[in-house]
């Protein structure tokens, strides 16, 4: 449970934690966006090359990134082995029915892999550099426009903060009902699939009544408070642009440049 | 049935940049058929002690014994199960653990866990209901339905359903009304005098630890930092007030005495002691 990265912000002080959360979002979508234009070795070796280069920068063990990738390993794994097996084109080096081995599928589904690769990495960098305030406040802010077509951005956001506020307090009771249920002689980790997920009704069934009461409780507090959703509110926390970000922008131009060249 | 700790460490996230000291080095020995309290401020391991009581945590260094099991970092995770019928543990706001659809079958669930037959764990279920002091018209209601008193009291049962011979209890009055408190610290002790469980009480009412315990352990940043009687631990009442713990309302009063020149000999710990200590006083002033 506790393995799930979501969430999981590691402080530091380097030049990825001081960028600004608007420009962080935007760049990672950015490179998540421009990865698909990679078609070669010198592309690839390009966009893997900055991967490794910002994960460096931003002084993060590598072990947090490869609990990133662990929960989504079987999705990788069948993904590519559809690319490796369904694939035609190039030497045909072994055929059994639908499926084939050739060359083209080798090459497309090491391309594949690389690429999902850098979407985790560089998804997990955000979320592992800036604290989920922050995030919730960058997608504010970049959703703002969207007000003018009368979308209700500030609400969006408040909820995707207290989302965001209440995973780990959710992990936390989740590990206290498993607990709880444990000393009452449920084994989580026995018998077959059906037994298992039977195991966790006595879990989710006090969780989901919780969370209920919790989310009542939180939502009169916040009336008690003056909340209402329809007034601008002022904030604590005011985004500043900073230099860093400029940088940042001008170096994913420059790498667009390099990519465009490279690509053939 | 005892429980000895031999120089246990544990360690939250072992192995990963961000592990934390939960325990460490610890040793002591909770006798059979014994009301131990633990105490502590919040964060000093009490939890983290407890839950090493029934092996739902494993020593990171060092080893637990409970009955003849010896839990240690390498034991397997299988086959824990029977000494989670033995240990039984009511956890902080035990009402969170219902699910049922009604207050019979969530405290059935525990025995039927460990092979009851449905019928056997009902019947247990009701003798339990009527042990925690609820009515038996309780007993087809759902568990949601109750105040946060009475669930609480209906966890409770479902843990006494497994017939434990160890009790540990965390904070299992914390939130409740006066009377609630009273009643179900009243019913701990009816449990440890009358049916012989061994009953370990997390808290932080000193008032608590006065009245019912036999031996205290005080626990400060994973570390056991005193252990005695309650007569011995309030005895040195200036390291408890130290070490911001507090004292029972009785000590303090007699310590106030002490201050305002009255001979206070032993100091008292429970209220009965204060008042004989006060009615000595007054005999005395009026020779």
């Amino acid at each position: 449970m506790d393995k799930l990265i979501l969430g999981r912000f590691v402080p530091g002080d380097t030049w990825i934690h001081h960028m600004d959360p608007r420009s962080k979002i935007l760049i990672s979508f950015y490179f998540i966006a421009i990865i698909f234009l990679a078609n070669n070795v010198a592309s690839y070796a390009l966009m893997i090359a900055f991967t490794l280069g910002v994960i460096f920068l931003s002084g993060v063990d590598q072990k947090f990134f490869f609990r990133g990738v662990r929960p989504l390993f079987f999705l990788i794994l069948i993904t590519v082995l559809f690319q490796l097996f369904l694939t035609r084109g190039g030497h045909v080096y072994w055929q059994f029915g639908p499926f084939a081995l050739s060359q083209y599928g080798i090459i497309s589904s090491i391309y594949v892999f690389l690429r999902f690769m850098m979407i985790i990495l560089m998804s997990t960098l955000l979320t592992l550099t800036t604290a989920p305030l922050m995030i919730a406040d960058g997608i504010e802010a970049l959703l703002n426009p969207l007000k003018k077509l009368h979308l209700p951005i500030d609400q969006l956001a408040l909820m995707i903060s207290l989302a965001l506020r209440f995973v780990p307090t959710l992990m936390d009771e989740t590990m206290a009902i498993m607990n709880a249920q444990r000393a009452r002689g449920v084994d989580f980790g026995d018998g077959g699939l059906m037994k298992r997920v039977k195991a966790m009704v006595p879990v989710l069934i006090p969780l989901f009544v919780n969370t209920f009461s919790r989310a009542g409780d939180l939502a009169i507090a916040m009336e008690s408070r003056g909340y209402n959703g329809e007034t601008e509110r002022t904030r604590y926390r005011v985004l500043q642009w900073h230099a860093v970000d400029t940088i940042a922008i001008i170096v994913m131009v420059v790498l667009t440049a390099a990519l465009i060249f490279a690509r053939n | 049935m005892a429980i000895t700790f031999k120089n246990v460490d544990y360690f939250y996230d072992l192995g990963t940049p961000i592990a934390t000291a939960g325990l460490k080095n610890i040793s002591l020995t909770i006798p059979d058929n014994s009301y131990t309290a633990i105490i502590g401020h919040t964060g000093s391991g009490k939890s983290t002690l407890l839950q090493h009581l029934n092996a739902l945590l494993k020593p990171s260094h060092g080893e637990v014994q409970i009955d003849s099991r010896v839990i240690t970092a390498e034991t397997n995770n299988k086959n824990l199960k029977s000494l989670r019928k033995k240990v039984g543990i009511v956890f902080q706001f035990a009402e969170h653990q219902l699910f049922e659809e009604t207050v019979g079958k969530d405290i059935a669930f525990g025995p039927m866990n460990f092979g009851a037959t449905q019928a056997e764990a009902l019947e247990i279920a009701r003798e339990m209901l009527t042990t925690v002091g609820l009515d038996e018209k309780y007993f087809d209601v759902s568990p949601f339905d109750l105040s946060g008193g009475q669930m609480r009291r209906v966890a409770i049962a479902g843990v006494l359903a497994l017939k434990p011979d160890i009790l540990v209890l965390d904070e299992p009055t914390a939130g409740l009304d006066p009377k609630s408190r009273q009643a179900m610290m009243d019913l701990f002790l009816e449990l440890h005098e009358k049916r012989g469980l061994s009953i370990i009480l997390v808290t932080h009412q000193m008032d608590d630890v006065a009245d019912f315990a036999e031996h205290v352990f005080i626990l400060e940043q994973g570390q056991l930092i005193k252990s005695g009687t309650p007569q011995e631990i309030f005895n040195d009442y200036q390291f408890m007030l130290d070490h911001g713990l507090g004292l029972p309302k009785a000590t303090q009063f007699a310590l106030k005495m002490r201050q305002q020149g009255f001979k206070v000999p032993t100091l008292p710990l429970k209220e009965a002691e204060l008042v004989d200590l006060i009615t000595k006083q007054l005999t005395e002033t009026e020779q």
